[in-house]
């Protein structure tokens, strides 16, 4: 089929039917759980390879499910959903990226301006304040309606936008994504883009929860939590090099810890007052509510656990860092053969080690953050053991789950939907992975020149 | 430049097996299909009878449509299968291979996650020592499948498997011992299901070798690599090359014309015989014909059906070369070689009985044959008889000439070849080919082959790359890792010679070396199939 007159628009379609899921209770132990959204990254992958950064476009709209969740309860035994949860969105973009060849990274990094480069220093704590301070702003109209906002992101993204060069980024977004000329951007279309994106921020940042609250039908809006936010950030601070791994793991500590610092002298000054329910620290409803899969189904889910101060999220986070420093030479290179040392292969097994020790905790949930990391380490294994890391490391990571939900004290009904779900995303980045490695330049040691000459007459 | 085919030649054989396998299943396909199409005529019949017509005749009719509709569909998927593999859909088959994958996976965690919930819903969930052993029982699993993945050196894999059949031993030997000692069991109950998960283990581990193969293949055909490497080329595409590949007779016979031989006919029947008789011992025949009637009809079958097979070979052998009046218009291709090497053996362990058999019947025992059955569809392949042979051997067609004429024959026959195919020695005859292949320009379409080393004396290869080197100019002092072993040296378009080497020269190895340079594909696409 001709790329030029297909459009990956043609695919919207089964992006939407890829974010259908269902819960059906088998028996009264025994329950199924179908995420089709797992398959989202194989998707966006797939098109990425196929339409390279044209598929830019469809993944922003993809971007909109990730904003959307809509459930119904069709009796007692099946409950239907619509949506992608954000982490899920993330793997699905990173893909892409791995998939589409190196033509996505020539986007770039978003360049601040030089007048408003110093509302980067907010950023941090604006960013504290999305993570750890979320229900501080909403309504309630009747019972079926909720307005909310997290002030925190609304005051984050007014700052990325009057900091970010947007007019820039949109420029260099036409001239890799539609082959524009980047000088052509005039006054007009750079207004108009940054209106689109507050618009977008805008909407985004504004949670509605529409329906009947006893969980028969409920249609939820916006981003309620942007925890993923951290993982990421974390990751390409380490893997592009800005920052070193030592740096950013001490600045996670500290980011996690001070929720529990911040509660408990918040405690302590208000000694003598009434405890509140929430006495574990507001990180707790953060790991609780991240993502709207796990608002919705709070009574058929094994509630995520903390290793001491650290939230699920935090260790998926330290772990990310790992991964990052692992992948860090390849990122940087574009050479798979850069990751084919035994510094890359101890952060690979360490951030493995860091994740499960969170499943240990408590922190079985897969279809969110963890996924990210699941498939982060799959993907090293299938680019540094090509088809042994393709067999083999899925395997691994399943085995390690186990063992982590042995030790767990937690039930263990849940263990097979997570190793269904483990199985998808580790064979499906393990997959890109190994297909990353004919991206890299020919390997030269086995196709070496000899002294074979003018045999030809 | 030299390229190291090891992982090519590896994927080829296992492509190689695969599709002589399914030689033996084509035609004797057809007769099932047309077993089942009886059955399934009937079966149409009483369906319309009830829901449809009233009147027998329309019923009758209707059925003989239908039927026919599958009996001329049926067939036609084997050849569309081929079909649809041999196109160059690199993102299907990238596709495949994720989506099968996935769902292995997906089966697999299910399986894993419903033996945890069954292990601790057995063994008291709540307690820590329970749990413990349980992480610990995986825990070593994991050790061993972690060993297995970082591990460069093989001999640290085999210890590691060592490690791992050792600690299963161990704990059958436990557990046996545990019964055994509370003897509460029937032995005979005991043995058969042990028996059982022996079965269950051995049936496991053959599909999920399968099953990995299937997602390697599909892995290495989205890879930019023209698929007749790997599958064999379709030189003249037309329905009768597909079904005459499919059944796996020689390029030789791809043509309406060889209807007309014997051989055809000797080679088409010959490994119906052999699955047939297969078939026949594995089926429960001998319930209601006896067991000896069984076993003498099955192995009748099979016997049979390997004495076609040599006699196709023999019939086949039959014809000559007769290079002053071809019966062929098309350039020949020359097959170049010291007597010692008539057919240019390849080399293979005695004790790889299922190999030999293999090679046997997907004509991979030497180069001569080989050559018949990958690249006889490009024109004839022939070559001189070696002087007071008194049985022609299956391969090139051969021409028996005199002391005086011998050099004129091969001198016109080289100048007029569409290829000329070497097997590289030292004596004085192949010494004075290479002369004359060089002080007549014909090295870029000589491909010359290295004979396996039949020990560290042999010199063979050596002197003939002095002697290429001597006539044609290459290089000395360019010699093969001492871990890999000269297999071919093949011209390529506007560029230097290449030579291909591998870890051993396998057949499969001279298949890729032939298969390269009548297909024409660059050094580059020959590397390792997973990496490029």
């Amino acid at each position: 089929m001709n790329q030029k007159q297909t459009s990956p628009w043609a695919w919207f379609p089964m992006a939407l039917l890829l974010s259908l899921s269902a819960y059906i209770a088998v028996t009264e132990i025994y329950s199924l759980l179908l995420e089709l959204f797992l398959f989202l990254p194989i998707l966006t992958g797939w098109l990425a390879s196929r339409y390279g950064p044209r598929t830019i476009v469809l993944l922003l709209a993809i971007g909109v499910l990730s904003a959307v969740w809509f459930t119904a309860d069709v009796g007692y035994l099946l409950q239907l959903s619509f949506g992608a949860p954000p982490a899920i969105y993330v793997m699905s973009v990173l893909s892409a990226v791995a998939m589409s060849k190196p033509a996505f990274p020539a986007i770039g990094m978003p360049q601040f301006n030089r007048r408003w480069q110093w509302l980067k220093w907010l950023l941090p704590i604006l960013l504290w304040l999305t993570v750890f301070l979320r229900h501080d702003l909403y309504v309630e109209f009747g019972d079926w309606l909720v307005l909310g906002s997290n002030v925190g992101l609304v005051l984050l993204l007014l700052t990325l936008l009057a900091s970010i060069n947007v007019a820039a980024l949109y420029s260099k977004f036409r001239a890799t994504v539609l082959a524009d000329d980047a000088g052509s951007l005039n006054r007009s279309r750079a207004a108009a883009a940054i209106v689109i994106a507050a618009a977008f921020f805008f909407f985004v940042s504004v949670v509605i929860d529409l329906g009947d609250f006893d969980s028969e039908l409920v249609f939820t809006f916006g981003y309620d939590n942007v925890i993923g936010v951290v993982i990421v950030l974390a990751f390409g601070l380490v893997a592009t090099g800005a920052v070193d791994w030592r740096v950013v793991t001490i600045l996670l500590l500290l980011f996690f810890a001070s929720d529990t610092l911040v509660y408990w002298l918040i405690d302590v000054a208000s000694a003598g007052l009434p405890a509140t329910p929430t006495s574990s620290g507001a990180a707790s409803t953060t790991s609780e509510a991240f993502e709207p899969v796990e608002i919705i189904f709070e009574g058929s889910r094994i509630p995520s656990g903390r290793l001491w101060f650290m939230p699920p999220d935090g260790i998926h986070a330290l772990s990310a860092v790992l991964l990052a420093t692992a992948l860090a030479p390849f990122w940087q290179s574009r050479d798979a053969a850069a990751i084919r040392t035994s510094r890359s292969t101890l952060f690979l097994f360490l951030a493995l080690a860091v994740y499960l020790a969170g499943v240990a905790a408590g922190g079985m949930r897969v279809g969110g953050t963890g996924a990210l990391i699941i498939g982060g380490i799959a993907f090293l294994f299938g680019m540094r053991w090509r088809f042994r890391g393709l067999v083999l490391g899925p395997l691994i990571i399943q085995l390690g789950f186990l063992v982590a939900a042995s030790l767990a004290t937690r039930g263990h009904y849940d263990t097979p939907s997570s190793l269904v779900a483990v199985g998808i995303v580790a064979y499906t980045f393990a997959y890109f992975g190994l297909l990353s490695n004919r991206y890299a330049p020919a390997d030269e040691s086995r196709i070496r020149p000899s002294g074979v000459a003018g045999a030809r007459q | 430049m030299t390229v190291d085919i090891s992982a090519l030649a590896s994927t080829v054989r296992q492509m190689d097996i695969s599709a002589t396998l399914k030689t033996f299943t084509a035609l004797f396909a057809f007769l099932t299909v047309l077993y089942f199409l009886n059955e399934v005529f009937v079966s149409v019949q009483t369906a319309l009878r009830f829901d449809l017509f009233e009147s027998d005749d329309a019923v009758f009719w209707g059925a003989v449509v239908a039927t026919t509709l599958l009996t001329a569909l049926t067939p036609a998927l084997f050849v569309v299968r081929d079909w649809l593999v041999r196109k160059p859909y690199r993102r299907l088959s990238a596709f495949t291979g994720l989506l099968l994958g996935v769902v292995g996976y997906a089966v697999v965690g299910g399986a894993l996650g419903g033996l945890v919930l069954w292990t601790f819903w057995e063994f008291e969930p709540d307690h820590w020592l329970g749990r413990l052993a349980a992480a610990g029982a995986f825990g070593v699993l994991l050790g061993l499948l972690t060993t297995l993945l970082i591990a460069d050196s093989r001999r640290v894999r085999r210890a590691a498997i060592g490690v791992f059949v050792a600690i299963v031993a161990l704990a059958v030997g436990s557990f046996l011992f545990v019964v055994f000692k509370d003897a509460e069991y029937e032995l005979t109950v005991l043995f058969e299901q042990l028996l059982g998960a022996f079965a269950v283990l051995i049936v496991g581990t053959l599909a999920s070798r399968s099953f990995l193969r299937v997602i390697r293949n599909s892995l290495i055909r989205s890879a930019d690599r023209p698929r007749e490497l790997l599958l064999g080329a379709l030189y003249r595409k037309g329905l009768m090359v597909r079904l005459a590949y499919l059944t796996g007779l020689p390029s030789s016979l791809w043509h309406w014309r060889a209807i007309r031989r014997p051989a055809f006919w000797a080679f088409l029947l010959s490994r119906p015989g052999v699955y047939g008789g297969a078939l026949l011992l594995l089926s429960d025949a001998y319930v209601s014909q006896g067991v000896f009637i069984t076993v003498a009809g099955g192995v009748s079958l099979i016997v049979g059906g390997h004495a076609l097979f040599f006699a196709g070979k023999r019939l086949a052998a039959r014809y000559v070369w007769q290079p002053e009046n071809p019966d062929d218009p098309r350039p020949p291709v020359l097959f170049l070689r010291s007597f010692e090497d008539d057919q240019l053996e390849f080399r293979r362990p005695w004790w790889n009985l299922i190999g030999r058999w293999y090679d046997l019947w997907s004509f991979r025992r030497n180069a001569d044959e080989t050559m018949i059955d990958e690249i006889a569809q490009y024109g004839p392949v022939v070559a001189l008889g070696m002087p007071g042979e008194s049985r022609v051997p299956f391969g090139a067609n051969r021409y028996y000439s005199t002391d005086r004429d011998w050099k004129r024959i091969v001198t016109e026959t080289a100048t007029s070849a569409r290829a000329i195919i070497v097997a590289a020695g030292n004596t004085p005859g192949v010494l004075w080919e290479y002369e004359l292949l060089a002080t007549h320009g014909l090295l870029d379409r000589t491909v010359v082959l290295f004979p396996a080393a039949s020990d560290s004396n042999d010199t063979r290869n050596a002197d003939a790359l002095a002697a290429l080197s001597r006539v044609a100019g290459i290089s000395r002092d360019h010699e093969p890792d001492e871990s890999r072993e000269p297999v071919a040296l093949i011209p390529v378009p506007e560029r230097e010679p290449v030579l291909l080497t591998s870890r051993r020269a396998t057949a499969a190895a001279y298949v890729v070396a032939l298969r390269a340079y009548f297909q024409n594909v660059p050094p580059r696409q020959l590397a390792d199939p997973l990496v490029v």
